[in-house]
């Protein structure tokens, strides 16, 4: 109930937020990136697994955002609209890698996990590199639903509104893209 | 437990290497630049769809298929009663526009930052000339151009502009006139012209705005009405069954604005209209 309450509150300050920032209103803005800078961030991250240049994806997400800021009708809560807003930008950049990648014939940018340990830091590290290095190969629906259900954690339902497509879809996607990098990974264990 | 898990346990563990690089203030202007060369690339991109949605909108007849929903308002009339301007006229010179002063008007019912929100059916003042309304609308006025942007449904300056805006997010820019005195006059019956054709569209009229709208083309084939009228020729035309003047209102826009954004359009649609030889606006 508690935390019901919270999030109502929570939800009330980011509409008035988001009344004031449409309104062109500089400080509401500034306060709407605060809140979801960090959450963006970390969700840029997951869908690049290359921390290096989850910055400059923030910042180009904001930038449409913002452009499109009083257009924006609230059929989808903020957060969603963000997230797809990050996916096309992440799209964007996986397409720059593969571009980059052919060109220079270097592998995906190396991520690098938290871990406790450092030996712990180095299996996060290669599995990361390599999970990643697999996800590049996948196509972006496969990869976004992938992310969404298995990186992010996301139920069903919320992966569907986040990726704007059916359950069931969204469902079938990730399952695939399960199978690919099972197969994938494991033919690089061999 | 899947052979994934390590690789999904570690992905998890990324995390951004650098955070609060993110800069407010650049993120606000390059995305107000962002906003007005998304404006820029709608001038006109749409106009023709505009304009064949305008004339069917004023012939109270039904609306093409691929009209989006957000254009066929429950709360919109079949035939928009127009409210007489009866705003304020600009206070500024004439050819001064001063476009700092707010938008008002018996119809403005209220604003929101720099957009001001007009009534359905209403007409505001503007430094472009008045605007008639169909629609909600939400009115930017910026340093030497009206920002329309309609929730749904049509607005006409009285110039003779015509600016509809089909569903949400959708901005048309509509420049003032250039001054001159000569292109004033020619302007100014070119406008009138445009004025009655409208109005008789708005009577259900159409065989007369259609005659009209000819004479308008006939008389002042340079003015910037001249162009609008001959799309509406075409839509009329076509509304009423006759292709043949539907092709020929089309062979004479591509003719003569054959640099226009709006040509390959029309030859789009001419395209698919039954060949015709036309003897000016009319087929032999």
């Amino acid at each position: 109930m508690t935390l019901t309450v919270a999030t109502d509150v929570e939800q009330m300050q980011e509409a008035a937020l988001l009344s004031a920032a449409q309104r062109g209103d500089a400080q509401a803005l500034e306060a709407l990136v605060r809140l979801h800078r960090s959450s963006l961030a970390a969700q840029v991250a997951h869908m690049t697994g290359d921390p290096g240049s989850v910055d400059d994806i923030v910042q180009e997400v904001f930038i449409a955002a913002v452009a499109a800021l009083p257009g924006f009708r609230r059929d989808a809560q903020l957060g969603t609209w963000l997230y797809r807003i990050a996916l096309n930008k992440s799209r964007t950049w996986w397409k720059a890698q593969q571009r980059r990648k052919r060109r220079e014939q270097l592998g995906t940018a190396v991520a690098q996990a938290q871990a406790e340990t450092p030996d712990e830091q180095l299996a996060h590290t290669d599995h990361a590199r390599r999970l990643y290095a697999a996800l590049a190969d996948l196509p972006h629906r496969y990869r976004e639903a992938f992310v969404a259900r298995h990186v992010e954690g996301m139920e069903l339902a919320q992966a569907s509104e986040h990726l704007g497509a059916p359950v069931s879809t969204v469902s079938y996607r990730a399952r695939r893209a399960m199978a690919l990098l099972e197969q994938r990974l494991c033919e690089d264990d061999r | 437990m899947s052979a994934l898990d390590p690789f999904v346990r570690a992905a998890r563990e990324v995390r951004p290497s650098a955070t609060g690089r993110v800069d407010v203030e650049v993120i606000a202007r390059q995305a107000a630049t962002a906003r007005s060369r998304r404006r820029g690339q709608l001038i006109g991109g749409s106009a023709l769809v505009a304009a064949v949605c305008a004339a069917l909108w004023w012939g109270g007849e039904p609306r093409l298929e691929s009209q989006p929903k957000a254009f066929v308002s429950e709360n919109s009339p079949a035939t928009p009663e127009v409210v007489p301007a009866t705003a304020p006229a600009p206070t500024t010179q004439p050819g001064v526009a001063d476009w700092s002063a707010p938008v008002r008007g018996p119809d403005v019912v209220g604003h929101r930052g720099a957009h001001t929100i007009a009534r359905r059916g209403g007409a505001i003042a503007t430094p472009a000339g008045t605007l008639w309304l169909d629609g909600e609308a939400e009115v930017e006025v910026a340093s030497a151009d009206v920002i329309v942007h309609l929730s749904s449904g049509v607005a006409a300056f009285d110039n003779g502009d015509r600016v509809v805006v089909l569903g949400h997010e959708r901005f048309v820019q509509v420049r003032p006139e250039k001054d001159g005195p000569d292109e004033a006059a020619v302007s100014a019956s070119a406008t009138s012209l445009a004025r009655r054709a409208e109005s008789q569209l708005l009577a259900g009229n159409r065989r007369a705005a259609r005659r009209t709208l000819a004479t308008l083309v006939g008389e002042y084939p340079k003015a910037p009405e001249a162009k609008t009228a001959l799309l509406d020729i075409a839509t009329i035309s076509r509304r009423l069954g006759d292709e043949g003047q539907a092709a020929c209102a089309l062979t004479a826009f591509v003719e003569q604005w054959s640099t226009d954004r709006q040509a390959s359009a029309a030859q789009a649609q001419l395209e698919r209209l039954p060949a015709a030889t036309c003897r000016g606006l009319r087929p032999r």
